[in-house]
């Protein structure tokens, strides 16, 4: 009989519902502090080169998204909470997994962040909902980012036995980046969707260093951590846990790709006579670079329900 | 910055692996050990901590009957200990069998015995 090459996937209880319930969180996450970022850094910086109609329209768009990802960051948040209890719980049915719910909620750390995270999202739907002019409050950066940084916990950041300081400040800078560069790809679709061409190239221009940083700030994170939790070749080659650190990876190269097709050579083109067509081919591109993002962030979950490669031999 | 990135090197230099997941680390009677004195408890320590109110320890005797006081607690307030009391238990080789569900709710579990022989 021949040994399979292919590692096993051990994928913790509740399987890839819920990677799946974890991976739509954070998107939800991403999703909101990165166009609250980009209202905040991004978007001030290419308003004089808009009319007033434009940036009433571009600026009601973005308004709308965080709007809509706070919600369903609330909603994943809870579901994936009665999922997790559920798994925890050892439930079989939906009605078990509720009323495992409340003791998951105040006896697990698991829950405790829960607790933290979804004030942190309700308050920062109320400093929106009551932000009167177009820029979101500040502190609604704040209480999204602390709510993306918690994130960390859930993971394998706060369980390591090794580098207890290390490794969760790691994944924290590595979920801060990952919302403001992945998080802030709608914003860009739409601003230049619904810009003229040469707006749309300020914004490009504006978005770039954010990009940039943040690009820097994620591989710095993924070596550290891969190191950490990978730790040698056989395991990355041989466990569940490598094949898809190394396919994150890739995705991670794809996006890179396409940020410097982006900016070195669709942007600049937006300032060209063929301007319009190198906008629609600006706006496919970062679609495409969202939906590497969306793939990028599931297999993020994915990898925080597997264990690490690095594992004691049993 | 050359300090910087010294500490960076020395703290890459100095990563060990990565022990994820709650494993038996160390148990006390320790596995597969022969003791003379009956314990008054088992402990186990996992390599990460665990919810107490989602993990269990039994202690079965060598018929499969369950002899634990049911009181799994973490002793010391340390999560990565966790603790089940025993009545006085006679000469004979007894089965433990632990749940753990780590702090990042992960699942273990294990079997391991050991004996008295007083």
């Amino acid at each position: 009989m021949m040994n399979s090459v292919v590692p096993v996937f051990d994928l913790a209880e509740g399987g890839l519902w819920l990677a799946f319930a974890r991976g739509v969180t954070i998107a939800a996450l991403f999703s909101l502090f990165g166009t609250l970022v980009f209202l905040r850094v991004v978007a001030p910086r290419c308003r004089p080169r808009m009319t007033d109609l434009e940036a009433m329209r571009a600026w009601r768009a973005l308004r709308r998204l965080a709007g809509l990802s706070v919600a369903v960051a609330i909603a994943a948040l809870l579901t994936w909470l009665v999922f997790q209890a559920g798994a925890i719980a050892d439930a079989v049915t939906l009605r078990q997994a509720l009323l495992a719910t409340p003791l998951v909620l105040t006896a697990t750390r698991f829950g405790h962040l829960v607790m933290v995270q979804a004030v942190l999202l309700a308050a920062t739907a109320v400093l929106l909902s009551r932000s009167a002019s177009r820029q979101p409050h500040a502190l609604a950066v704040w209480t999204a980012g602390v709510a993306v940084i918690l994130h960390a916990g859930h993971g394998h950041a706060l369980s390591v036995a090794t580098h207890p300081l290390l490794l969760p400040a790691s994944m924290a800078l590595h979920l801060l980046a990952g919302g403001a560069w992945l998080g802030g790809l709608v914003p860009l679709l739409l601003f230049v969707r619904m810009s003229p061409p040469q707006t749309g190239a300020t914004v490009c221009r504006y978005f770039s260093p954010l990009g940039k940083l943040c690009l820097v700030a994620m591989l710095i994170s993924v070596v550290f951590q891969g190191w950490v939790l990978i730790g040698n070749v056989p395991a990355l080659i041989g466990t569940g846990y490598g094949w898809v650190a190394l396919g994150k990876l890739a995705l991670l190269g794809l996006l890179f790709g396409l940020a410097v097709l982006n900016r070195y050579h669709l942007a600049p083109a937006l300032r060209a006579a063929n301007a319009r067509s190198a906008q629609v081919w600006l706006v496919r591109s970062i679609a495409l670079q969202t939906g590497f993002s969306v793939a990028v962030i599931l297999a993020a979950a994915v990898l925080a329900s597997l264990p690490p490669g690095f594992q004691p031999p049993s | 910055m050359r300090i910087l990135t010294i500490s960076l090197l020395l703290t890459l230099a100095s990563v060990g692996p990565a022990l994820a997941h709650a494993h038996l680390k160390n148990a006390d009677p320790a596995v597969g050990s022969t003791v003379k004195a009956a314990p008054t408890a088992v402990t186990i320590e996992f390599s990460e901590a665990v919810e107490p109110k989602f993990s269990t320890i039994a202690v079965a005797d060598g018929t499969g009957h369950r002899v634990d006081k049911d009181d799994v607690h973490v002793p010391g307030g340390d999560a990565h200990h966790l603790s089940v009391d025993l009545p006085g238990l006679g000469a004979g080789t007894y089965t433990v069998t632990w749940k753990a569900t780590a702090v990042d709710t992960h699942k273990t579990n294990g079997t391991f015995t050991f004996t008295v022989a007083p």
